[in-house]
């Protein structure tokens, strides 16, 4: 069998002790002596809003931020992904919330802004600015990387930036951001998703393109990719609504295995980092390894 | 090697590009040399047309005539089309014949009846689609043709697991046959552990004269990652290489594991990466509601535009007090909006544009979405008699266009929405739409 001869590896990306990348085949194959494995990361959400589903507060049992930080360091996640789903910033609050993160979870951490460019604008470059260790923050897109990078810059920290579910955006991206002196080395590729039937494939085959681009030589594409498949997942009416023919299956198993598929189905098509919203995906996923 | 041929890439040999004597002779019953070679591209004239094809070509031609991978039928009424797939990747072309998802069923198993009843009555439906299990694999522990009739008898394809003489009758039901090989005429599955063991066994067969095989890589004691890796390695040989033993479809029996969520990521996996046939230990209709889900957007053909049919999408259960969003037909787009607006605690009406499958802006841009065609849509599916408040929200994107749409949709109130997806329900919060007869 002739073995399949990248020239050029995925890009590592270290985030405290771990390795993001560094991949010289596709996803499980071992031939180029491939060695490079996905990270898993379990996000939790600042506070619970109206969005956040029920059935995911009880498996976490935690209404108290400090507690969710607990538990999550406490799954056997690499990585823990704290969502700061709020719209108004008080930054008292802000730096109180990175001191109960920093104290309570011993992994390393990915910052989440809040999906809006308006709020993401000030709330990462703050967060980046009040870190002790250097971390993920995500994410930077086109309307805000430029407000965003030069604190990540400072901080030594790594970049996630999200395009639009294009892979040209997701390049032009990289282009820019390195322009503005952010190293290769600190970057991950976010190239959006839809949930498991909304729209998957797009996002799918955008990472199976940005991975062929990379083996092909192109170093402004070969960084990690990230996936947000967690939150995605959950947005999903079968995650959410018990409202569904018998043959859709019990609720509760519905809702885990929505995403269990669409966490797989990525790391096949070449995702680097999963962030999964499911506690008990985490092992789950991992298991795929052994 | 094992690459389509274009028609310039044949015309290279002909005597024309040549420029020898022979050049444009006629003689074949084309022209040209390039009317020929274009028809040899698409294979609508032998190659034996003209004398002065040199052997070289003849290796070429006979080589991109080779059969990357075999395509069969299992069953006869309800069948189901296996193998046949061309690329290694869904954006290379598209991937053709859907993963054949298969359980097992005992044929002495004392609940029979009933759990054949429960594999016959899964059906799910999802955009336009209906999904039901293609096939059930059927294990030998006893009474194995009264067992195989019944299921034939349902018409659902079999896939037979047994060492013992299947009656006449079965083998009409064009199963696939696993476990024995005596039935030469009917698809046989092979089976191995390794690769090497595989193409050997395989070649084997052809050599007697085996024409319909299907290739099986047993799990035993093997790690998923093993499996990914053995199946990349026999598509690659397959498309890329058409190396004959491996041109089949391939199945994987894919045994319980601990939970059900490992079952469903191991077989979340085989379905992408390059099983044609997966058989199940475990039934279990929320597992299969997901990897139908999964198998429908993998084998969603990425060269169509998706499109979504205009119409008005209720979303949870809507009522006169609800919502209404309005945006175009790109499935992506609509997804987007359908999606965020599932999330929402309330019901709204989702009003889609024909648009040809263009997003909003693309659409504008194309003439494809005007004030006129948005007036006639909301016109056409009566919203006016579905809500008491006369609002629309529109794309952001589309803010400019609030006063032509304001003045071709009289009695409507125009709301500018948000850019992006994510934020429109914040957004429709912050209009104060009340949570009514809410079905969550």
């Amino acid at each position: 069998m002739k073995p399949f001869r990248p020239n050029l590896q995925i890009r590592e990306v270290n985030i405290d002790c771990l390795t993001a990348g560094g991949d010289t085949s596709f996803s499980f194959m071992k031939e180029n002596e491939n060695n490079a494995s996905f990270l898993t990361a379990i996000e939790i959400p600042y506070i619970y809003d109206d969005f956040y589903p029920e059935i995911l507060k009880k498996l976490w049992n935690a209404d108290d931020f400090e507690q969710r930080l607990k538990h999550a360091q406490s799954t056997p996640a690499d990585i823990v992904s704290v969502k700061f789903n709020i719209s108004e910033i008080n930054e008292k609050e802000i730096l109180a919330a990175i001191k109960a993160i920093e104290k309570n979870v011993k992994k390393p951490v990915i910052y989440r802004g809040a999906n809006n460019s308006k709020t993401d604008r000030e709330l990462l470059p703050l967060i980046a600015r009040n870190l002790m260790h250097p971390s993920v923050i995500a994410f930077g897109e086109e309307e805000t990387y430029k407000d965003i990078v030069p604190e990540v810059i400072k901080g030594g920290h790594i970049l996630s930036l999200r395009s639009p579910i294009d892979i040209n955006i997701a390049k032009e991206l990289n282009i820019l951001s390195t322009d503005m002196g952010l190293s290769p080395d600190k970057i991950l590729i976010d190239p959006d998703m839809g949930g498991l039937g909304y729209g998957l494939e797009y996002g799918y085959s955008i990472m199976e393109k940005i991975r062929q681009a990379a083996f092909e030589g192109d170093n402004m594409l070969n960084m990690p990719v990230i996936a947000f498949i967690g939150e995605e997942s959950y947005r999903t009416k079968e995650t959410k609504s018990k409202n569904f023919p018998a043959s859709w299956g019990k609720y509760e198993t519905r809702a885990q295995l929505w995403e269990t598929t669409a966490a797989a189905a990525l790391i096949s098509a070449g995702a680097n980092i999963v962030v999964l919203w499911n506690p008990e995906n985490v092992s789950v996923i991992k298991g795929l390894l052994k | 090697m094992g690459k389509e041929l274009s028609g310039l890439q044949i015309f290279k040999y002909l005597p024309a590009a040549k420029k020898q004597n022979e050049a444009n002779c006629k003689k074949c019953g084309c022209m040209t040399c390039m009317a020929f070679a274009l028809k040899l591209a698409k294979n609508q004239i032998a190659a034996e047309k003209c004398e002065y094809v040199p052997d070289e070509l003849k290796i070429i031609i006979a080589d991109a005539l080779k059969t990357k991978q075999h395509e069969y039928r299992i069953g006869t009424e309800n069948s189901v089309k296996t193998g046949g797939e061309t690329v290694m990747f869904r954006h290379d072309k598209t991937f053709v014949n859907r993963t054949v998802i298969a359980v097992t069923l005992e044929s002495k198993d004392r609940d029979f009846d009933k759990k054949l009843k429960r594999i016959k009555d899964f059906q799910i439906e999802r955009i336009g689609e209906t999904f039901k299990i293609d096939a059930i694999c059927l294990k030998d522990t006893g009474n194995f043709n009264t067992a195989a009739k019944k299921i034939a008898d349902e018409k659902i394809p079999l896939i037979l697991d047994t060492e013992n003489e299947i009656m006449p009758e079965i083998l009409q039901a064009n199963p696939l046959i696993t476990g024995t090989d005596r039935y030469k005429d009917n698809l046989t599955c092979i089976t191995a552990d390794t690769l090497n063991g595989l193409e050997s066994k395989s070649s084997e067969k052809i050599k007697n004269g085996y024409e319909k095989i299907v290739l099986e890589i047993t799990m035993k004691n093997k790690t998923i990652q093993e499996i990914i890796e053995a199946l990349t390695y026999i598509r690659r040989m397959a498309v890329q290489e058409k190396l004959e033993p491996l041109t089949f479809p391939v199945m994987v029996r894919i045994p319980a594991y601990n939970t059900l969520a490992e079952t469903t990521a191991a077989a979340s996996l085989l379905i992408c990466r390059y099983a044609n046939i997966i058989v199940l230990e475990d039934f279990d209709e929320a597992m299969l509601t997901a990897l139908f889900t999964l198998r429908q957007n993998i084998y969603t053909n990425p060269q169509k535009p998706l499109q979504v049919e205009s119409k008005v999408y209720e979303i949870n259960e809507p009522d006169r007090n609800s919502p209404v969003i309005l945006t175009t037909n790109f499935a992506l787009t609509y997804f987007a909006v359908a999606n965020e607006l599932e999330s929402l605690p309330f019901g709204s009406y989702l009003v889609v544009t024909p648009s040809d499958g263009m997003s909003v802006l693309t659409a504008w841009s194309a003439d494809k979405f005007t004030a006129e065609i948005a007036a006639k849509t909301v016109k056409k599916f009566q919203l006016d008699e579905k809500v008491n408040k006369k609002a629309i929200i529109i794309p952001g994107l589309l803010s400019h266009m609030k006063e032509e749409l304001q003045n071709a949709l009289q009695g409507w109130e125009i709301i500018v929405g948000t850019i992006e997806a994510c934020e429109i329900p914040e957004f429709i919060k912050s209009l104060n739409y009340k949570q009514q007869s809410c079905s969550k």
